[in-house]
């Protein structure tokens, strides 16, 4: 049987061009790994010496220290220290650093010396550093650290046949660090005063591009009109451009329906095939599109290097909710929908200010929402959809929703306290570059792929659950309210309408809040149903959703009061800004955040919160008599 | 086919599939949560044995 291949594991700060490394030295060979309950992920690939041997490499996340508790640090660190149960410790370390930023990224190389398994570092971006004037010198930077040094240019295969060759059989033995071991005060002067041997400026310096992007980019009024205007790109692009991809999506899966619905007779089965699985992969499917063009936005941001900028100039602002500049991206995505946002929340390096920006994404109103706002918010004005009012109110919901998620932003970090190291770098500014587009459109498959196996078959299996819950127990009739009724879903419902009574809502409504669980735009449609509303093939949403609003306008409860006064109009209103109606979203919180206990408990405080201000608005309505 | 007999079968087939899903959702989250507590219950080590 051939030998398991001795492993290397490629080390480095974000940026650092390690990726580049790894797809040079692997080629298409990559693969990606994923840590159950943590969703950092791992590359792992294979390579030749030039002697033969073979070689696993894995690649490991980007970071700036093996201390921090971001998911990103301790992946990097335990697979390093051998305490990651999925790998033991890698046989080399190659640790990459930024030639140009060499007192920066000799840090973590110095953690990673201090581990103990034998190192080499490879000395990326030299071409950079001696454009912009800095005289280098491995030969030196070897002796200090006592360590191979191999000076390379991965992003043009430069020096990769002389780092291989470093890695030949036996490997370089373990260094004796020569600063006190454990001491980052020690470490960091260290690291500065070889980094400032081993790469001496010849030149004064000089302003380079990126000084004079940075003197608009950066600018205090110019910087956030630029900012503002790339923002704006990236959202109506997400918007729009998603929207082709999605209608085709629709298409294919009404198409499969119909093909189903024309081959299969009528019964359970069917129902099942179209609406639960056919349905419900659809519900996952149809983010993809937001979630593809999000993430090659997010690298696009990030390898050019604006990305720093944006978190540097978002920082102030963000401050006030006790996140960074970081956590902006995620936020502006959630508005599309909340789970790319979710998942764009993986760039954020503080794991607790990550977890409180997962927890309150969902209160920025995403797209699905619009259905039920244009269904509700004429209801409350009077007239047809459109006009100034109309906008107004909505932007009302948007600012309710974002106030509220700052609010609550607030007051959990300072629940959760400081993080336990704080991040230096964390404004630390990239020169620019031009975006690597192979890196870019390989994270943005990955990022693709990971999302469809891994959301897809729990949010499928959810989906099939939630059918079987809105079909059985069966009830033979004609009414669809007597049918609903009789499933669990309407059992459900009949059990909690003396709570939502209290809210303005009957059991219909109850119902048609509860089957929006799938997604929240299915209330519309549930609405209809349950209120024996004709909706008329091929007509219009705008027509129906008018259809619907006049049969609303004339239900009235038994003591004659009509049922959907402007209260229970406000109340419906505040429990759709503030509910977590959509269980996909929860399935990929608890995937993001590592356990279903933040999911759970995210469901539960929302539901929680929107049931109380509900209840408050409409009492208060009432007391103001617009019941 | 009769249509009272394929509404029954398709009754069946359904509830089977939603059956099957409840299992493997509750024998995947077992299977997770013994992988967390640290692997085997009695022994308590990685590895069953």
């Amino acid at each position: 049987m051939e030998p398991k291949p001795e492993t290397v594991a490629l080390a480095g700060n974000p940026n650092a061009g390690k990726t580049t490394l790894f797809n040079a030295l692997c080629g298409t060979s990559a693969k990606v790994g994923n840590y159950g309950g943590v969703t950092v992920e791992v590359k792992k690939g294979e390579f030749f010496t030039p002697l033969g041997r073979r070689l696993e490499l894995i690649d490991l996340p980007g970071t700036f220290s093996l201390e921090g508790g971001s998911p990103d640090q301790r992946i990097a660190s335990d697979v390093l220290s051998g305490k990651n149960e999925r790998h033991p410790a890698p046989d080399l370390a190659v640790c990459v650093v930024d030639a140009s930023n060499l007192e920066r990224h000799l840090q973590l190389a110095l953690e990673v010396l201090e581990l103990g398994i034998p190192t080499i570092v490879a000395l990326n971006m030299v071409d950079v550093a001696e454009k912009s004037g800095l005289r280098l010198d491995p030969v030196k930077l070897s002796e200090e650290l006592g360590v191979p040094v191999v000076p390379i240019q991965a992003n043009r295969g430069k020096g990769l046949t002389e780092l291989k060759q470093a890695m030949r059989h036996p490997f370089p033995s373990a260094p004796e660090v020569r600063w006190e071991k454990g001491n980052g005060e020690a470490r960091r002067t260290f690291g500065l005063k070889t980094a400032d041997l081993a790469a001496r400026r010849a030149t004064l310096h000089s302003t380079n591009l990126s000084d004079r992007l940075d003197a608009v980019l950066l600018h205090p009024v110019l910087g956030w009109v630029c900012f503002l205007a790339i923002m704006f790109a990236l959202f109506w692009s997400i918007f729009s451009f998603a929207g082709i991809p999605m209608g085709w999506i629709e298409s294919l899966q009404e198409s499969l329906i119909g093909a189903v619905e024309t081959r299969m007779s009528e019964g359970d089965l069917r129902d099942l095939i179209t609406q639960g699985i056919i349905g419900g992969v659809g519900a996952v499917v149809i983010f993809l599109p937001q979630i593809l063009l999000l993430f090659f936005f997010i690298g696009l941001l990030e390898s050019s290097g604006y990305m720093a900028r944006a978190a540097f100039l978002m920082d102030g602002v963000m401050g006030r909710a006790g996140l960074s500049g970081k956590a902006f991206l995620p936020l502006l995505s959630s508005y599309a929908c909340a789970i790319p946002g979710v998942m764009a929340t993986r760039t954020i390096d503080s794991a607790k200010e990550r977890l409180v920006t997962i927890f309150v994404a969902p209160w920025m109103s995403c797209s699905a929402r619009l259905p039920v706002y244009l269904l509700l918010v004429p209801m409350l004005l009077g007239g047809s959809e459109g006009g100034t009012t109309q906008a107004l109110v909505f932007l009302a919901i948007y600012v309710l929703g974002t106030g509220t998620a700052f609010i609550v932003a607030r007051i959990l970090r300072g629940h959760l306290g400081p993080d336990e190291v704080k991040s230096h770098f964390l404004l630390e500014l990239p020169p620019y570059r031009l975006p690597q587009w192979s890196y870019i459109f390989r994270h943005v498959l990955e990022r693709g792929w990971s999302f469809l196996r891994k959301a897809g078959t729990f949010i499928l299996a959810l989906m099939i659950l939630l059918w079987a819950a809105t079909t059985y127990p069966k009830l033979e009739s004609d009414d669809p309210a007597a049918v609903m009724a009789h499933t669990v879903v309407g059992r459900v419902s009949d059990f909690i309408e003396p709570i939502v009574k209290p809210l303005g809502f009957d059991g219909r409504t109850g119902t048609a809040i509860l089957t929006s669980f799938a997604a929240r735009e299915v209330f519309v449609g549930s609405m209809a149903q349950l209120f024996r509303v004709e909706v008329a093939e091929g007509e219009e949403e705008q027509e129906t959703r008018a259809h619907i609003r006049d049969r609303l306008a004339a239900e009235k409860w038994p003591d004659g009061r009509p049922m959907f006064g402007p209260a229970a109009v406000i109340s419906l209103l505040i429990f759709y800004i503030y509910a977590l109606q959509c269980l996909p979203t929860s399935a990929v919180v608890a995937r993001e955040a590592g356990s279903w206990k933040w999911a759970v408990g995210q469901f539960f405080f929302m539901m929680a919160f929107a049931a109380i201000a509900s209840l408050v608005v409409y009492q208060a309505a009432r007391l103001f008599g617009l019941a | 086919m009769d249509p009272a007999s394929s509404t029954d079968w398709q009754t069946w087939a359904a509830i089977s599939v939603v059956v099957l899903t409840v299992l493997v959702m509750v024998i995947r989250t077992a299977r997770r949560s013994r992988k967390k507590t640290g692997g085997c219950g009695k022994c308590g080590s990685g590895d069953c044995h």
